[in-house]
């Protein structure tokens, strides 16, 4: 296909796959314990570092990164020291990190820099300094959320129960905030800020939605993320439109879809299992 | 006999107000155990710190093994739809260090013999939720005794189960205690059920009152308490 033969679709699709398996790898894990804000959160705050980044001249992807490991971090050490009901702390540095960041671009009206990018996600924005940090740091969250998956699977069902044995249950919550932060921030390039928790929440809803086991959740929501992220971005060259909404529609549709499988199995020429085994 | 468990001057406090004052006993290899007490008497608090959930605000727990398995209150109340199959939930019994472990073979011959001791194995591939709130609790006893536990502690592990279930359950725990040498700490706020499966009786609100014989707990605290009751009435 003649889209392979630049670089741009290129380094999209490879970038692609990675943020394709690793959000609805953190996302199995946010939305099962109830923090499906969280990846919102993240990234909103760090549109405030982005813009804080582009006005002090520093290379943004950067700032995207170290602002949302500060905000995850941030974020989940205000909703356990304080008593914040539910998910208050989260929205209140989502809006936070996004109102720092339009004051920032309103008041440096004349910055040379193309924001709808960061907001929307833009494949064609994405350099090779930028690929090769994504396939680094994206390659190796991937890696620890293999090494601690059983932990957090047991944490995730049981925080208590965990900790009881003998678990260092903390620690692997750190570890998680922080890869869960680092794959907000290389996903924005692509799917934006605006959409990139949903990329990290609707492939895992639509694989509880169809399976029974923890196991199968997850390779479905992997294969969900990878299939909407590549079918995306070949509609986002085709029709020449932003590619996280092209993304996250998709995946609003694979997710109704499943619904309908869950529903009406028929429809699909399924048979429906006899549950007396 | 062999200590398994000491706690010694045990305080314990949420928002600057005493749950546990001076909580102090022995638990031994082989007993079975159960706490009493009215609601919000601390004894969820207790079995936390036990476990080291929690740490005590003064005091100290010596616990003589690793090898703990603990099953809290809530453990029925996870989201019905959670994606998980009973025997996932069996295998998180298997979790030790290193924990990047992969199961193997051996593992999945001790959660299959797990689930068959607690008559769950058919089960296996169900998921979690579908379960009744009894055949549930059996899962989670599967999963404790996966990890070959040495003490098993309970909280409130009967609530919302019915009559059948609940004698089925202390018999299964007999069991264990009998057959595998298993020591168990079982938290309950009804009484007679448990005063009558195990050997040594706690009754707690903030401070240890009683620890004793069941027959003990009779004849010095709930009797008088209720004779107490009665002539108070008149």
């Amino acid at each position: 296909m003649d889209v392979f033969q630049y670089t741009f679709m290129q380094y999209a699709f490879i970038s692609g796959i990675i943020i394709g398996l690793l959000c609805p790898l953190i996302g199995v894990f946010l939305v099962l314990r109830n923090l499906s804000l969280v990846a919102d959160g993240i990234a909103h705050l760090s549109f405030g570092g982005l813009a804080l980044g582009i006005i002090l001249g520093l290379n943004p992807s950067i700032t995207l990164l170290i602002s949302s490991i500060v905000g995850g971090l941030g974020i989940d050490y205000i909703s356990r020291k304080t008593k914040l009901y539910g998910d208050t702390a989260t929205a209140i540095f989502l809006s936070a990190g996004m109102a720092l960041g339009i004051v920032i671009i309103s008041f440096f009206k004349g910055m040379n820099i193309n924001i709808n990018s960061y907001l929307f996600g833009s494949i064609l924005a994405l350099t090779k300094a930028e690929l090769i940090l994504t396939i680094v740091v994206g390659g190796l969250s991937i890696l620890i959320i293999y090494l601690i998956y059983r932990a957090l699977f047991y944490i995730t069902f049981d925080e208590d129960s965990a900790k009881a044995s003998g678990l260092p249950v903390e620690r692997i919550n750190i570890l998680f905030i922080l890869v869960s932060a680092i794959t907000i921030a290389i996903s924005i390039r692509i799917s934006g800020i605006l959409l990139v928790s949903a990329l990290t929440v609707i492939p895992v809803a639509t694989a509880i939605e169809v399976s029974n086991s923890f196991k199968m959740t997850t390779i479905i929501s992997l294969i969900v993320g990878v299939l909407s992220v590549l079918m995306g971005l070949l509609f986002s060259y085709y029709f020449n439109v932003a590619s996280g909404g092209v993304i996250i529609l998709l995946n609003v549709f694979i997710f109704m879809l499943s619904l309908l499988f869950k529903r009406f199995p028929w429809l699909f020429n399924y048979k429906v299992h006899n549950n007396k085994s | 006999m062999d200590k398994i468990l000491e706690v010694k001057g045990v305080y314990f406090s949420y928002n600057g107000e005493d749950v546990l004052e001076g909580i102090s006993f022995e638990l031994y290899r082989d007993e079975i155990l159960g706490i009493i007490g009215p609601n919000g008497s601390g004894k969820s608090t207790l079995l936390k710190i036990i476990t080291g959930i929690l740490k005590p605000k003064a005091g100290e727990v010596r616990i003589y093994t690793n090898r703990i398995g603990y099953i809290p209150q809530k453990a029925t109340s996870f989201e019905r739809n959670f994606p998980a199959t009973v025997e996932e939930i069996v295998s998180l019994g298997r979790l030790k260090t290193p924990i990047y472990r992969r199961l193997n073979k051996e593992d999945y011959r001790i959660i299959d013999s797990a689930l068959e001791r607690v008559g769950m194995l058919v089960y296996k591939k169900k998921r979690i939720g579908e379960l009744s709130g009894g055949q549930q609790q059996r899962v989670f006893i599967a999963r404790a005794i996966a990890g070959n536990p040495e003490l098993l502690v309970l909280d409130e592990p009967t609530t919302g189960i019915d009559i059948n279930a609940q004698t089925q359950f202390y018999n299964l725990l007999g069991e264990l205690n009998r057959d595998m040498g298993i020591t168990i700490i079982i938290v309950s706020h009804d009484v007679s059920t448990v005063a009558s499966e195990v050997k040594r009786l706690a009754y707690l609100d903030k401070r240890l009152h009683f620890i004793g014989k069941p027959q003990e707990f009779y004849k010095k605290v709930l009797w008088p308490l209720e004779i107490e009751e009665l002539l108070g009435k008149e």
